[in-house]
């Protein structure tokens, strides 16, 4: 009967749903699970040379990633300090234009486009850019070695431009769509509205936007690795070369297996995902906010 | 009694991407009293409306020709280029020419900002005269008393009958010397209903008012000049309400049906 056979693929259906369920959480619990696992050991050593020490130096038994952590930060915030507000008001010229202008609307158009395939650049070209045009000009202007916390800072603000337009655009356009009517019907125009009615209520895009930012800087392993020099220290000065967590792990697993030096990159990953889970909750609890 | 007209327009026509809304509008709008457009949904009477303060512009795809003339303190005025004067400055038609919408469109933020943001952005209103200005207006409407001991809520929390009069009375700050209200009544209750067309009545002592409408009771109790337009987009026949209701206003509508196909946009 079609009822029966209905019935049956409903549940096989469902079976298959469950199973996909069960995959997906049994694959994140694993993946948690071994990284702690694999970073208590760690964590419980706990001598001078440990993880939470100043110093990165194998060769000695010193396996400090505090530098690192220092570095991962210093690098996200600075990032965020130079793409977000860039990012914000780039994203205020696109969804303001004024009322009329064909000009304006077609370069409006193109920036738009522009923004959206920047999302699709792999992060390698970047840094490969950033080597040949940015590092050499820093070099050549500012000083240092090029290779710097600043070099990578201003490719990661570039990198993360489109993902703070695009969610801002997201939260803001909807927004002021609903409201600019109105306001035009008062007599003001699209960045009045933007300005005095829909920014001051959106503090939770413009810093769910931030947080995005924030975490996709963190994150990132191919802009640091290539341009932040990777000096394991606390940068003296933006000029100066620094590692981060993640340019850290990459170059420790790409020439060391199973020794303490490796033991310890369970420690940067462990770091790593509890700042990326941050991130996330942080997002999902303005989301249900708003 | 013979009255100037508030409005007056000529060969009007709006289009959006090429398909044409509106067609060779000529009409005249007396300088008193309430002018009610109604006519069937998606024969342009809100795109007629919104031509009057150039609304229409701030949507893609319109294209506008044609003129209309105001008549406003300090003489006659026109709203489009191309007239043998240069069009009044967007802003200062939008002041002049106070519109309020279907839904209130409250802003959402406090009552206080909802009034008193279009009057520091578009009137350069100095702050002294701010809160005199913003108790005249709610006022008028009959929100005062409703208000005055919440202006820092959200205006979101007014009821939607509150939130309309704010928006009336939002556009009422400014001082217009036209108002134009598209189906104002249109998503209330029939108590708060009653209650803006009693303001309505009120307020036509000292503006000139056209609205849409849709429903043909309200257009009679409301209207001292019906304006009943044809599917077509062409010019609204003017009559007075007088001797008519809804029946033979009824049939009056399917008469100046047009052969033109109706243009919904």
């Amino acid at each position: 009967m079609s009822g029966g056979g209905s019935a049956r693929r409903w549940e096989a259906g469902r079976l298959a749903l469950r199973l996909a369920l069960f995959l997906s959480m049994t694959g994140i619990a694993l993946l948690v699970l071994m990284v702690v696992a694999f970073a208590l050991p760690v964590f419980s050593a706990g001598e001078s040379g440990g993880p939470f020490s100043w110093v990165w130096a194998p060769a000695q038994g010193k396996f400090g990633i505090l530098p690192m952590i220092a570095g991962s930060l210093i690098l996200g915030t600075s990032a965020l300090a130079l793409g977000w507000p860039l990012a914000a008001a780039l994203c205020c010229w696109l969804i303001a234009p004024p009322p009329s202008g064909r000009f304006s609307r077609l370069s409006r158009a193109l920036v738009g486009e522009l923004v959206r395939l920047m999302t699709a650049v792999p992060t390698v070209v970047y840094g490969f850019t950033a080597v040949f045009l940015l590092s050499p000009f820093i070099r050549s202007w500012l000083g240092g070695t090029g290779m710097s916390g600043l070099t990578a800072a201003v490719m990661l603000g570039v990198l993360i431009l489109p993902t703070v337009v695009l969610v801002l655009q997201a939260g803001l356009g909807a927004r002021l769509e609903s409201v600019a009517l109105s306001g035009a019907a008062l007599g003001m125009d699209r960045m009045e509205v933007l300005w005095h009615v829909v920014l001051p209520r959106a503090r939770d895009t413009l810093l769910a936007s931030a947080i995005l930012g924030f975490g996709r800087a963190v994150g990132d392993t191919m802009l640091p690795l290539m341009l932040a020099g990777n000096a394991p220290q606390l940068p003296a000065s933006p000029l100066a070369a620094l590692r981060t967590l993640t340019a850290h792990m990459a170059l420790v697993t790409s020439n060391e297996a199973g020794s303490a030096a490796y033991d310890s990159l369970f420690m940067a990953g462990l770091i790593l995902l509890t700042v990326n889970a941050v991130v996330s909750l942080c997002l999902r609890r303005l989301g249900g906010r708003s | 009694m013979e009255q100037m007209p508030a409005v007056a327009v000529r060969r009007l026509s709006v289009s959006f991407f090429g398909r044409a809304v509106i067609r060779d509008v000529e009409l005249s709008l007396p300088g008193g009293g309430i002018s009610v457009l109604v006519g069937r949904s998606g024969c342009g009477k809100t795109t007629l409306l919104r031509a009057l303060n150039r609304l229409n512009g701030e949507f893609p795809g319109c294209r506008t020709t044609g003129q209309v003339e105001l008549f406003l303190r300090g003489g006659r005025h026109v709203v489009y280029p191309g007239g043998d004067q240069p069009p009044l400055e967007l802003r200062e038609l939008r002041r002049r020419v106070g519109m309020v919408f279907q839904t209130p469109q409250v802003f959402p933020t406090s009552v206080y900002r909802n009034m008193a943001l279009p009057l520091q952005t578009v009137a350069d209103c100095p702050g002294t005269e701010l809160d005199g200005r913003i108790e005249a207006a709610l006022r008028q409407v009959d929100l005062w008393r409703e208000v005055h001991d919440r202006l820092q809520t959200p205006a979101e929390r007014l009821s939607g009958g509150q939130q309309q009069r704010l928006c009336l009375a939002r556009a009422l700050t400014l001082e217009p010397e036209l108002l134009l209200l598209d189906e104002p009544t249109a998503s209330l209750d029939v108590h708060a209903a009653r209650h803006v067309e009693e303001l309505l009545l009120r307020l036509v002592e000292h503006y000139p008012i056209v609205m849409v409408s849709h429903s043909l009771s309200q257009s009679l109790r409301l209207a001292s000049t019906l304006l009943i337009m044809g599917t077509g987009g062409t010019s609204p026949r003017a009559c007075t309400p007088e001797g008519l209701d809804e029946r033979t206003l009824e049939a009056l509508l399917q008469e100046t049906k047009e052969d033109a196909p109706c243009v919904t946009r």
